[in-house]
């Protein structure tokens, strides 16, 4: 062999050996940080306030039907008094309704507003990488089970403090009956524990404290780390599931009967 | 599997309800009764509309709104 080549192919094994240790230095320090900022937090809730406020300046905006605009009136106010919990810990979460009618207003508009407010019960396993959802409607039990979805979050600079914790915007869009809209999630780095409220899980690079969905906002009121009791979330073993496609067609078809009117 | 067969069956029974009340529309123009009158609540509707109108895109959400908008 020339020994020429060979310097040349001695520098090379050398240069590739320096980018390894390089490489290895890299992962090391992000293995390091991300074990150390998980250690920080292991589990915790997060209580989160319930609005409709952006979905009424649309219907407001539109010049919708103003029977319409009042039932909602009415439910925007109601709403105030429901809130959900978000209880986590490294690898569960549950996303649940408090059990608490919003007072001072009709039997209609509490349940309305529970309605709007609550899809049922959402558990994420992200060692599965799957979603349960448990819904009650008219009596009867549905089981959703689905991979975690992938979203197209388009991540910005732009951020915000959210209690003690420096919160960043992310946003996308929805396509929906009604129009295309956007979704906003504000996401804390700081927790760097990938759920959120419903089905926004396992995309963003932290703890969502605030989202706005097309019709629901969730806005984060209190945050509890670590609490000194275990938390203890259960994934639920249900007997018989459906698939999302399986509950959205029925869903469709429920839907299309509604609008054929 | 069989769960699921249920639920669906359930939707269709629900739909088959509604659909009852549509025929029932006539009735309510011929008999003017206020049974009929509140099966025909256009609130109903109207809440559906402004559900999906403000953003709204969960079929089963319409779906309850428009069970209880009269109620």
């Amino acid at each position: 062999m020339n020994p020429i080549n060979n310097v040349y192919l001695f520098s090379t094994l050398e240069k590739s050996l320096e980018q390894m240790k390089n490489l290895k230095l890299f992962l090391g320090v992000l293995m390091f940080c991300s074990f150390y900022c998980n250690s920080q937090v292991s589990e915790g809730k997060i209580l989160y306030n319930v609005n409709i406020d952006i979905f009424m300046e649309r219907i407001n905006s539109n010049n919708s039907n103003s029977s319409a605009n009042t039932l909602f009136k009415d439910v925007a106010k109601a709403i105030k008094d429901v809130s959900m919990t978000l209880s986590f810990n490294q690898h569960l979460s549950k996303f649940e309704v408090n059990k608490t009618m919003p007072s001072d207003f009709s039997e209609k508009t509490s349940k309305l507003a529970l309605i709007m407010a609550n899809k049922g019960v959402y558990y994420t396993n992200k060692k599965l990488g799957k979603q349960l959802l448990v819904r009650t409607f008219q009596g009867d039990n549905f089981n959703v089970l689905s991979e975690i979805e992938e979203r197209n979050w388009t991540l910005t600079r732009e951020s915000k403090k959210i209690g003690d914790f420096t919160c960043y915007k992310a946003t996308m869009n929805k396509e929906t009956v009604g129009g295309n809209f956007p979704i906003t999630a504000w996401y804390t780095p700081q927790i760097p524990l990938s759920f959120g409220p419903n089905q926004f899980v396992g995309n963003l690079p932290g703890l969502i404290l605030e989202l706005h969905d097309t019709d629901v906002s969730y806005v984060c009121s209190t945050i509890t780390l670590n609490p000194k009791e275990n938390l203890v979330i259960e994934w639920p073993e249900a007997d018989e599931t459906m698939t999302k496609e399986e509950y959205k067609k029925t869903g469709d078809k429920l839907k299309k009967k509604l609008t054929k009117f | 599997m069989k769960k699921s067969i249920g639920i669906f069956g359930a939707f269709l029974i629900m739909s088959f309800r509604l659909s009852a009340k549509e025929d029932n529309k006539a009735s309510w123009i011929s008999n003017e009764t206020m049974e009929t009158m509140e099966l025909f609540c256009d609130a109903r509707w109207a809440a559906v509309d402004g559900y999906y109108q403000g953003g709204g895109s969960d079929g089963s959400k319409a779906a309850q709104i428009f069970a209880i908008a009269c109620g």
